[in-house]
């Protein structure tokens, strides 16, 4: 696993952020209440949270789609409230969001992929260039001439994530992007953005309920009721069985199975995540007895 | 309940874009029975409860229902549909009532029963999911996303269909409400006696819930079986895009590496009990 | 169900045709028209057809797929030609009771149906050829010199593109929703107008919803990859007329000498 520099530069800096709205009867709902979050450069960061936990809206101040009410958001130093920096901001901060039906304008995957370019006038040779190396970096080139909707769910959010990487964003921004997807297409969104976050140094925010999703990033921030509730590697916040669970969350089934084992008196390690460092620990397990007894 | 012979369906048969989704699928579903039904997308398996809910004609073989053969001549086929109930994916897209109450008596005045019969229907079908009473007169589009996809299903419930084939009821919904849903079938199953039909790509969902699982893939059925057999065959599943849940797969490896673990545990609960017996032992 | 329909029907190719500027092209099929419409004698028809059927075999598009094209207006044109056929006042030919033909009137017919088959054919072989998406960019680049007098180019283009792009996307979603209401007993067949009209409402509604959603969701998704409309952008492929538009144009007009030539002497 990458390690995190704890010094690294901050890429996008949340104080005291709150929001809220009010609903047709005038009741007042608070989605966030006081987030301070730094996100640093270059690192794959999981936010983790039930559906209603302020998720969502936390993603969607990220490139000034919504405007701090109360609190900053600031992106490589530029305020997200400056409205004169709306462009810069959008291009540095790049968006997916959960259905990728709904986030592709056009009927050809190459004219989709230009079309962020085209908005930002980038000369013609130049898009060129962009749409190759977005196609490329997604592992999408050879679908370049294709329609869309006859592409699958896992392809189709491939090329989603293509159209913003046209931007050459620092930051990109992941609303659920594999909730309607099968495991398959899980698995390639998931390898995606795992290659450009280390190939091409982008910097990853990604908004999900899967846990085994989250347990592949740097860092987790877990939210609830619009609160951010734990923070730490995966390791250290997937500990929390008990509390997860409580907030509507699941743990990765090996986790939980450790943390089961450990409560019943069983001398286990417990921070562990994948399959592989499971079945090792309890063979090692076992074996230390073994060698206890003979 | 269900008997499928030699059924096939082909798209678009004869052009250029011809696709065939299923093809000689020989199956037998038993009165009560809960199935799990699983394959990855383009697998056939949504293509297969369409079919069986008598939703598309198949271009070869037959399915019979309750002991009536679908769309053979003389039979009444919206009759026959009363009594399938069919969940389709994210089945909250198709709500368009004023009032959940309304919503959910759509398919029981379908039916022409009288206005005792569709209120009963109601309420007994919206306990079945758990929406509380107050609810029924809100518009279904003020309501959370899990709640949408129960009115839904209660609108099929609604209908008491002898046979209830939900395809991804959990799909998009967050691990409480994906947990609620599937509880609350697993109820359903338990207390009406229904046979159930559930759809899904997740193993982990399907694990603890079905009495039988059928494979699909490529359009046919590539294994069925009880969980417990299914699940040792884990490479060939996840050469099919499939995956054992993670739970089987810790098992499967430890007793690869000789551990005297007995197969077929998925879930959690069982495992830790087979470990803990293990690893208390060795400790001693 | 809806499979079926092979909508906005672009027929990939590389030939003279398919690589034309698309507004040489949608310009040419103005004229076409237009020809169509000032057609006076058969001689001209005959020159129509063989301009039409040499267009074809140049666009390298199997004849037979062409002429699905205009399987759909079979039953309109019968139905224009019988009005023509026996309700056009001239020289009788034939009368039985309150039925008369007349001379004008079967001269009427048969260049009525002619000249809608001619339009179909013309014009699919246009879509046939052209991409949507060079269709609409097309279409912007001639509308932009009226941009002044307040035409929105761009936005029309736009509005096309994203139309093109949801057609497929909104008729799968219809027969999923058909699907559903059917499985939950809904009938659509049976019962008078009124009856099938309000069966239609438990499949309109949740369209409608849907659409609403995901043109929501399609708008924060352009905003979010800096869509701020028509000014100052730039395209992936910029539209350039090349010599063989020139060598297009130069036939559309020796085509047009002909047609005149035609409707003088012939």
């Amino acid at each position: 696993m990458k390690y995190l520099d704890k010094n690294a530069e901050t890429i996008i800096e949340i104080k005291n952020l709150e929001f809220s709205y009010e609903d047709a009867e005038k009741k007042k709902s608070t989605v966030l209440k006081g987030i301070n979050l730094s996100i640093k450069k270059g690192e794959f960061l999981a936010i983790l949270g039930h559906n209603g936990s302020g998720k969502s809206t936390l993603a969607k101040h990220l490139n000034a789609i919504l405007v701090p009410q109360n609190g900053s958001v600031a992106v490589e130093g530029i305020d997200t409230a400056n409205e004169n920096a709306l462009y810069d901001i959008r291009q540095r901060v790049g968006m997916v969001f959960q259905n990728p039906d709904n986030q592709l304008v056009a009927t050809i995957v190459e004219e989709d992929v230009a079309f962020a370019p085209e908005n930002l006038g980038v000369p013609e040779t130049e898009i060129r260039k962009r749409v190759d190396y977005a196609l490329d970096a997604v592992n999408m080139s050879e679908f370049s001439k294709h329609a869309p909707h006859m592409l699958s769910g896992g392809q189709k959010q491939r090329i989603a994530i293509a159209g913003v990487l046209a931007m050459k964003p620092d930051v990109l921004v992941m609303d659920e992007p594999t909730a309607m997807l099968d495991p398959i297409g899980r698995r390639e969104i998931i390898e995606t953005v795992k290659k450009l976050n280390r190939e091409e140094n982008i910097t990853v925010v990604m908004i999900t309920h899967f846990m085994e999703e989250a347990a592949q990033a740097d860092r987790v921030v877990v939210m609830n009721r619009g609160e951010s509730v734990m923070e730490g590697t995966p390791k250290e916040v997937f500990a929390h069985v008990e509390e997860l669970k409580k907030i509507g969350l699941d743990v990765p089934q090996t986790t939980e199975l450790l943390y089961l084992l450990k409560k019943s008196g069983v001398e286990i390690k417990q921070d562990l995540l994948t399959v592989d460092e499971c079945v090792e620990e309890i063979l090692g397990r076992l074996e230390k007895g073994e060698v206890a007894n003979g | 309940m269900v008997k499928l012979h030699d059924v096939s369906y082909t798209y678009m048969s004869g052009g250029p874009f011809e696709k065939t989704a299923v093809k000689g699928i020989n199956l037998e579903l038993k009165r009560g029975e809960f199935v799990g039904l699983i394959g990855h997308t383009g697998s056939g398996k949504s293509t297969l409860v369409q079919l069986i809910a008598g939703l598309t004609k198949p271009t070869a073989g037959t399915i019979e229902v309750d002991g009536k053969t679908l769309f053979k001549k003389g039979t009444d086929m919206r009759k026959l549909r009363f009594g399938i109930g069919l969940v389709m994916q994210y089945p909250e897209y198709q709500l368009f009532e004023e009032t959940v109450f309304k919503d959910i008596a759509f398919g029981p005045s379908n039916m022409g029963l009288s206005s005792e019969e569709i209120t009963r229907r109601v309420h007994f079908a919206a306990d079945l999911v758990g929406i509380r009473r107050e609810i029924l007169e809100k518009s279904p589009f003020e309501l959370s996303g899990g709640q949408k996809r129960r009115v839904a299903v209660a609108g099929v419930l609604a209908m008491e269909p002898k046979l209830l084939i939900l395809d991804e009821p959990a799909a998009g919904l967050d691990p409480a409400g994906r947990d609620e849903i599937l509880h609350k079938i697993r109820d359903m199953h338990r207390r009406l006696g229904i046979t159930v039909v559930l759809v899904s790509h997740s193993m982990e969902d399907i694990a603890g819930l079905a009495d039988r699982i059928v494979v699909m893939n490529k359009g046919t059925v590539a294994m069925t079986g009880k969980p417990v057999e299914v699940f040792k065959s884990a490479e060939e599943l996840k050469k099919m895009g499939l995956s054992v849940p993670q739970i089987t797969e810790v098992c499967n490896r430890l007793r690869e590496a000789g551990v005297p673990i007995p197969d077929g545990l998925y879930t959690v609960e069982s495992a830790k009990a087979e470990l803990e017996k293990l690893l208390k032992n060795e400790m001693r | 169900m809806f499979k079926d329909i092979t909508l906005g029907q672009f027929f990939p190719g590389n030939s003279f045709i398919h690589r034309l500027d698309p507004r040489t092209k949608i310009l040419c099929i103005i004229v076409y028209i237009a020809i169509i419409f000032c057609i006076k004698t058969f001689a001209g028809y005959g020159l129509l057809a063989v301009f039409t059927v040499a267009c074809i075999l140049i666009s390298k598009i199997p004849f037979s797929f062409v002429l699905k094209g205009v399987k759909p207006i079979l039953f309109f044109a019968a139905l224009t030609a019988v009005f023509n056929l026996f309700l056009t006042d001239g020289k009788v030919l034939w009368s039985w009771k309150f039925l008369k033909i007349t001379y004008e009137g079967a001269n009427l017919a048969v260049f009525m149906v002619l000249r809608l088959f001619f339009l179909v054919l013309g014009t699919s072989l246009l879509t046939l050829t052209t991409s949507p998406i060079a269709l609409t960019d097309g279409i912007e680049r001639l509308l932009s010199p009226f941009k002044k007098i307040g035409v929105p180019a761009h936005e029309l283009a736009m509005m096309m593109t994203i139309a093109l792009r949801f057609v497929p996307t909104l008729l799968e979603e219809t027969e999923k929703i058909i699907k559903a209401q059917t499985a939950r007993g809904a009938d659509f067949e049976s019962g008078n107008l009124i009856s099938r009209a309000k069966a239609m409402i438990p499949i309109l509604i949740p369209l409608f919803i849907s659409a609403f959603r995901r043109a929501d969701d399609l708008a924060v998704a352009m905003e979010c990859r800096c869509y701020r409309g028509g000014e100052n952008r730039t395209r992936l492929y910029t539209l350039k007329m090349g010599v063989k538009d020139f060598v297009c144009w130069i036939i559309i007009i020796l085509f047009t000498a002909g047609i005149v030539v035609t409707n003088m002497f012939f």
